[in-house]
């Protein structure tokens, strides 16, 4: 209490230090100005004083303490027209500008270095280290499989990888999917895919903005060891009706946005599979299986100092199988999963130094599984996660930016199951409490330094108290050049169980699993070359302590909390449930990205090295894990066929009623660990078994490398625009070079005879579908 | 100039992304072991001690023996430590006690020593196992025979219960049913799983005549607990031996874990056997009851 009154005092004595000087500050919000979506990353800058800004996840943005004068403010952002404006800043006053930028139809190839643009160096500057910034129309450019997915478009960018075609995880930095926070407006989603993996519950379509670290995240961010993905959805459009639909061969969606009245809009999408109505209906061997999702997003502007936005997602998978559709008397099962997700945000201005967002979240995974009347076994997974939040950002000075913020969130995870001789019954609630404080400090307009710390408590059947620093820096070197370094502390209290075919269970820390820990190093480097080229290499090191695997012999080792009346045991808790070790990744990522021209996309190459040790696995010896990839290259371009002939003509480019558009993704990377068989041996079934079985005595730990992965993906889209509507139908081939990369081998003996052969990853599919939008 | 570069480039990436990755199998480390398979029951003679050699997994089985004729081969009574060679015989391929000199008992403890060469390397084995009490003693079985799938007036499929006597301080039980008149006239093929042929029936009538369930962790002290036998154990209208064991904790962890070595990505990790040295397989006991249903059509 006594720390808080000293803030507040030293806030308040900041505002009036403020007025008395000869100073003004700048601030306000970035629009879109053809639907009024704020604008996230904008990068706002005063040339005369070489001091900039950019906006923050409200498209709000400050610049305190400006001398009295008369300036140029520019504003920039990926493809909008660069808003250039003469201000004026009175002394001891605050100048509100509400920028609205326009988008650009056609970006020239080359962007001149003036004085109205800010250089792409400068960009990079302000962006956080290994932090990636994507568009929806960025993502929706790379070719996939049948549609547009998020996962599996970060999956093309260095240092993220996944483990197989048939899974949109991401292994970021030698981490394992459950390392990374997914942030759906605000709120955490649990298991954001659907179909079992293939592809994630997040639609493009309703997406605004993306943002991924991958690692040295700073302070306000924390609960897991190697990434945070931020994903914002469309706040909705205030202008106009504006609407867009899709269809594919795995779903049909539409995404409509409207505004309320004049100080709010709306916006909503809904997706669902169909091949349960079409192709289900006429091939019984195809099992009844959908998935849906949808979004609705709303804010209301009740004054230029407050607003309040509303989001929710809910979506669900549907699965129900007939083991043999000609029995007369059919068997199988039903199994059903999804999230549920809600906030409500308050963002409010309390000064034009001091900006705020409150916010309180909810979500919600359940899955359920029944084996109807084969067998009584049934299955129920809930995980709820109520969150109370607040972040706060507090510009002091030019030089001085203080952002602090708390969060309580209270978790309840059931998991339930009932077999034959036994069940399962887990029920824990926990509750976390977080405060962080960072401090920003530029000390010159060539300096940034970030300093931060973030105390958790978290609560189970045990107390966990953790103190996590954090800091980083950039330093620009020349006019083209900066260099950043990032390191901190993560803790993370949430485990998972991987389960064979449902959705992952979650656990958390407790008398059995402590909390995991990790430390991470970064070293980065950036350039700018020929003016719209960004050039990137990181280095990182990461240290883990405490993480976990799940233990595939947990049945073993499991003891009961409890008996039924009957004697049978009942399962309580997670002991035996996985293996603790601790590991370390090291590598080096480069990329160089364009984003602008008739020809955008990116080259990376990452070099990644993990290695885990578990005193339970591999004699206690290090071994690389099954994601680990030494080397990798990705390929991302998107070329406009028309202006790219154009510019090699050096003729003048310009927006085309029909545009003809080539996406390629093209990814090599080296072949991944794996354990296989050392040898083969005869045993009986079991007890008094009649026969005996061929069965596979494993070797060494991932000691083997699976052949190297290749692949190349394109697309060709044809937009033509009408009056007022667009119409934009495309074809999608993934992996056009039919190739077979191996996903594992399979061993097996025919009549004595070895007989090993690959279980491969997908071959060449080609997909077609249309988007309109109105 | 530039144009050239750029062809070369696109083609070197069309040919990257085709053919196929190649699994060399001479990259894989094979190395010897010593496969056991050894179940004492009290009460019954110790006459199939499985003594086998592994083999790389590119192996001709029709070149390759398996057999170990000259292993050592000793069970030592830890009650006594009376040691008790075993005798290789060629024609069921198993080592036994030819002397007919252990006799195995409840709640005994015996020691297995294994030692062979396997491709010129010498190689050791040895395991533990402590027999479980008796008093095992199946008490009932709701049905004596049932028809595939039959339902009660509410519609439930009836299940085989069968209520037994625990053997104290044992907390594991494994359930067979072995099929008694299995062929390819009594096979069930209208069962919602799977269509099956009827030469498919013949050419595998050992897995399809043999099931097996289990349960765990139940009290150790004595009491009565129950398991169950379901309809899709049942394979054939037969009538079906029923053997209730009471197993030790080596024969329970290998029999959860030796045939889920592999996982869903294809990654093999190892199962757990309890066997020390270079050996892999289970050496277990049990105590044992046996009961006969019949599934009727």
């Amino acid at each position: 209490m006594k720390y808080l009154r000293i803030l507040c005092l030293l806030i308040c004595w900041q505002c009036v230090a403020l007025f008395a000087q000869n100073n003004g500050s700048l601030s306000g919000f970035v629009y879109d100005d053809s639907n009024g979506e704020a604008l996230i990353g904008v990068n706002v800058y005063i040339p005369e004083l070489e001091r900039g800004s950019s906006t923050n996840v409200s498209g709000y943005y400050i610049i305190p303490k400006v001398p009295a004068g008369d300036y140029t403010l520019i504003c920039d952002y990926l493809g909008y027209r660069t808003y250039t404006a003469k201000i004026t800043i009175l002394p001891g006053e605050n100048t509100a500008v509400a920028v609205r930028l326009s988008v650009d139809l056609v970006q020239g190839e080359t962007v001149e270095v003036v004085a109205d643009s800010v250089r792409v160096s400068r960009k990079l500057y302000e962006k956080e280290i290994s932090k990636i910034e994507l568009s929806a129309a960025q993502i929706s450019r790379i070719p996939q499989v049948a549609e547009a997915d998020l996962l599996r478009s970060l999956q093309t960018l260095p240092g993220i990888l996944p483990v197989s075609d048939y899974s949109t995880a991401l292994y970021v930095r030698g981490g394992t999917p459950d390392q990374n926070l997914y942030l759906l407006d605000g709120t955490d989603v649990y298991n954001p895919e659907h179909a079992f993996g293939l592809f994630s519950t997040f639609n493009t379509d309703a997406i605004k903005h993306i943002e991924l670290s991958k690692g040295g995240f700073n302070a306000s961010y924390g609960g897991r060891l190697s990434s945070i993905l931020d994903v914002i959805n469309l706040d909705g459009n205030r202008e106009q009706f504006e609407g867009k639909a899709s269809i594919s061969l795995l779903s049909a969606k539409t995404t409509l946005q409207m505004p309320l009245g004049e100080s709010g809009a709306i916006s909503g999408s809904l997706r669902r599979t169909y091949f349960d109505q079409t192709v289900a209906r006429a091939i019984d061997e195809i099992p009844d299986y959908y998935f849906y999702d949808g979004n609705v997003k709303a804010f209301w502007e009740v004054n230029p100092k407050n607003k309040i936005t509303a989001s929710f997602y809910g979506g669900r998978d549907v699965l129900d199988l007939v083991f043999n559709n000609e029995a007369t008397d059919q068997a199988g099962f039903t199994l059903d999963w999804g999230n549920r997700t809600g906030s409500v945000r308050w963002t409010r201005v309390f000064n034009p130094q001091l900006f705020a967002n409150f916010w309180v979240t909810g979500s919600r995974f359940s899955s359920n599984f029944d084996l109807g009347e084969t067998i009584p076994v049934t299955e129920r997974n809930f995980v709820s996660d109520i969150t109370v939040k607040g972040n706060l950002e507090y510009h002091y000075s030019p030089k001085w930016l203080m952002k602090f913020g708390f969060e309580q969130k209270n978790l309840h995870m059931t998991y339930e199951q009932t077999f034959p001789g036994g069940s399962v019954d887990v029920d824990q609630r926990q509750t976390s409490v977080i405060g962080y404080l960072q401090n920003n400090w530029r000390p010159t307009p060539n300096w940034d330094i970030e300093g931060g710390i973030r105390y958790s408590y978290f609560s189970s059947e045990k107390d966990f108290n953790d103190i996590a620093p954090r800091f980083s820096a950039k330093y620009r070197l020349t006019e083209t050049i900066n260099l950043k370094a990032a390191s901190g502390v993560f803790y993370q209290y949430l485990h998972r169980i991987p389960q064979t075919f449902a959705s992952d269970i979650w656990t958390t820390s407790n008398q059995y699993q402590d909390q995991s820990k990790a430390t991470h190093f970064i070293l980065g480097f950036q350039k700018e070359v020929a003016n719209d080229y960004q050039f990137e290499v990181e280095g990182f090191y990461k240290e883990y302590m405490n993480i976990y695997r799940f233990n595939q012999n947990f049945i073993t080792e499991l003891q009961p909390g409890r008996r039924m009346p009957n004697g049978d045991p009942v399962y309580t808790n997670t002991l035996g449930l996985f293996h603790s070790g601790d590991g370390e990744s090291r590598g080096v990522e480069m990329m160089i990205r364009k984003d602008v021209g008739s020809v955008t996309g990116w080259l990376g190459y990452s070099y990644s090295d993990t290695e885990y040790q578990f005193e339970d696995i591999n004699n206690g010896e290090n071994f690389a894990p099954r994601h680990d990839r030494r080397s990798t290259v990705n390929m991302v371009a998107n070329i406009d066929i028309k202006n790219a002939m154009r510019a090699m003509r050096g003729d003048l480019q310009h927006q085309d009623r029909g545009r003809w558009t080539l996406g390629l993704n093209f990814v090599y990377a080296s072949g991944q660990p794996i354990t296989t068989p050392g040898s083969g041996y005869l045993i009986s079934d079991g007890p008094g078994a009649p026969d005996v079985e061929l069965e596979y005595f494993p070797g060494e730990t991932n000691a083997y490398r699976l052949p190297y992965y290749s692949r190349l993906d394109l697309s060709l889209n044809y937009r033509r625009q009408f009056t007022t509507w667009t119409m934009e139908p495309y074809l999608q081939v993934f992996n056009i070079g039919n190739r077979k990369n191996v996903w594992f081998v399979d061993y097996d003996f025919d009549n004595g005879n070895s007989d090993i052969s690959t279980v491969n990853m997908f071959p060449i599919l080609p997909t077609v579908g249309v988007n309109f939008t109105f | 100039m530039k144009r050239i570069y750029l062809l070369f480039a696109t083609l070197a990436i069309l040919l990257q992304a085709c053919g196929e990755g190649v699994i060399n199998v001479d990259d894989i480390e094979y190395q010897p072991k010593i496969s056991i398979e050894g179940f004492l029951i009290p009460g019954q003679p110790v006459d199939n001690i499985k003594i086998l050699r592994n083999f790389p997994v590119d192996a001709n089985l029709n070149r390759l023996d398996l057999t170990l004729p000259t292993a050592s081969v000793v069970i030592t009574d830890l009650q006594d430590n009376s040691e008790h060679v075993m005798t290789y015989d060629p024609d069921r391929y198993t080592f036994y006690d030819a002397a007919n000199s252990l006799a195995v008992q409840p709640q005994g403890s015996y020691r297995l020593d294994v030692s062979a060469t396997i491709d010129g390397q010498s190689l050791s084995a040895h395991a533990e196992t402590t027999v479980p009490s008796s008093g095992l003693d199946i008490v009932s079985v709701n049905y004596p025979s049932l028809q595939y799938r039959e339902r009660d007036t509410n519609n439930n499929i009836l299940n085989f219960k069968f209520d037994f006597q625990r053997s104290p301080g044992t907390t594991a039980y494994i359930m067979t049913a072995v099929a008694t008149e299995a062929g390819e006239s009594s096979f069930i093929y209208d069962n919602p799983f799977e269509e099956v042929e009827a030469e498919d029936v013949v050419d595998d009538l050992e897995d399809w005549r043999y099931e097996s369930e289990w349960i765990q962790d139940l009290p150790a002290e004595a009491g009565v607990s129950s398991i169950e036998l379901f309809w899709f154990d049942f394979w054939f209208y037969s009538e079906y031996q029923v053997v209730l064991f009471a197993v030790d904790k080596n024969y329970i962890d290998f029999y959860r874990t030796y045939e889920e070595v592999q996982e869903i990505d294809g990654n093999y990790h190892p199962p757990v056997f309890n066997i020390e040295g270079d050996g892999i397989g289970v050496f277990g006991s049990a105590v044992a009851d046996t009961i006969m249903v019949n599934v009727t059509r």
